[in-house]
C-alpha cells in the first residue's frame, strides 16, 4: 500500500493529463465583456457628469447667498428706497399694504 | 515575449485608454486564455467560470489606470484573476470532509487503482481530476490555491508569491499544513475503503 503522499502525487499527475478544454472566448463572449465594459464607461462618465453639475450648482448658491449677504450689509438701504419710491409711486403703495 | 508583442500590447493599452472599442476587443481576445487558464486551475466546478471570467475582465478594465508597466501585463493581470478566483471561493462553504460514499464508481476505481498500482491511471484522467478537486474542495480558498498552483499548476514558491503577494515562507507553511490535512483526507478514504 502506498503512503498518502504518493497516492496524492500520483492523482494530480493522472489529474494533469485530463484533456484541456478550448481557452479561447466562447461565441459571443468577448462581445458581452466588452459591451459591459461600455455600460460602466457610461455609468462612469454619467456620475462625473452629474458630479460637475452638482458642483456647479452648489458654486453658484453660494455666490447668490454671498451677493445677497454683501448687499443686505454694505447696499445704502434708505438712499435706494427714497430713489426706488421716487422713480416707482406705486412701491409705497405696496409697502403700505 | 518578444519587442514587437510588447509593442502591441501597449498600443492596445493606449487604445483602450481611449476608450477604443476595437483595443478593448483585442485586449480581451489576448487575455481569455490567460484568464480562463487560472479560473480553470482554481475555480471549484460549483461557480460558473464565463461569469467568473467577466468580473475579472471587469476589474481588469476598471483598474487598468493602476497598471504600470514595468512588470508585464499578463502578470498583472494574472495577479487581479488569481485574487478574484480566491474571492470568489471564499463564498463557498467548505466541505469538512470527503469519504468513501461520496466517490462515484469512477473516482473510487482510481484511488482503489492508486493505492496499489506502481503506474498513475492516466487513461482515468477526468475521473483523477475530479478525485483531485473534491480533496481540494475540503481546503481553506488559500490553501487550496497554494496546493492547485503547487501541485497541478507546477509554479514554483517564488512565481505564487508573485502572483499573491504572499511571503515566500509563508506559502511554504501553508502548504505544509495543506498536505498534512490532505494525508489525513486519504488516509481516512484509504481506511474506509470497502473490502
Amino acid at each position: 500500500m502506498k503512503s498518502p503522499d504518493q497516492i496524492w502525487q500520483q492523482l494530480t499527475t493522472a489529474a494533469r493529463h485530463a484533456p484541456a478544454q478550448p481557452l479561447e472566448p466562447a461565441w459571443g463572449r468577448v462581445e458581452r465583456i466588452v459591451h459591459q465594459w461600455q455600460i460602466e464607461q457610461a455609468e462612469e462618465n454619467a456620475s462625473v457628469e452629474l458630479m460637475a453639475w452638482m458642483g456647479r450648482r452648489v458654486l453658484l448658491s453660494a455666490f447668490l447667498v454671498m451677493t445677497a449677504t454683501l448687499a443686505l450689509c454694505y447696499l445704502p438701504w434708505d438712499d435706494t428706497w427714497t430713489a426706488l419710491s421716487a422713480s416707482a409711486p406705486w412701491l409705497e403703495v405696496v409697502s403700505d399694504l | 515575449m518578444d519587442d514587437t508583442h510588447r509593442f502591441d500590447v501597449a498600443a492596445c493599452l493606449a487604445g483602450v485608454r481611449k476608450r477604443d472599442e476595437t483595443a478593448a476587443r483585442q485586449l480581451v481576445e489576448f487575455l481569455h486564455p490567460l484568464v480562463m487558464k487560472i479560473v480553470r486551475a482554481h475555480l471549484a466546478p460549483r461557480l460558473q467560470e464565463e461569469d467568473l471570467a467577466q468580473e475579472i475582465f471587469s476589474k481588469v478594465f476598471s483598474r487598468l489606470h493602476q497598471y504600470r508597466s514595468q512588470m508585464p501585463l499578463e502578470h498583472w493581470v494574472a495577479r487581479v484573476a488569481v485574487n478574484t478566483c480566491r474571492n470568489a471561493l471564499r463564498t463557498l462553504r467548505v466541505r469538512p470532509e470527503v469519504r468513501w460514499a461520496d466517490l462515484n464508481d469512477e473516482e473510487a476505481q482510481v484511488l482503489n487503482a492508486t493505492m496499489h498500482a506502481e503506474t498513475p491511471p492516466v487513461d482515468k484522467a477526468i475521473a483523477a481530476r475530479d478525485l483531485v478537486e473534491k480533496l481540494l474542495n475540503t481546503l481553506s480558498p488559500e490553501d487550496r490555491l497554494i496546493l492547485v498552483s503547487l501541485d497541478m499548476e507546477e509554479r514554483t514558491v517564488a512565481e505564487i508569491s508573485q502572483l499573491t503577494g504572499w511571503s515566500q515562507p509563508m506559502i511554504k507553511v501553508r502548504a505544509f499544513r495543506a498536505r498534512q490535512k490532505l494525508r489525513k483526507q486519504l488516509a481516512r478514504l484509504m481506511q474506509e475503503k470497502p473490502t
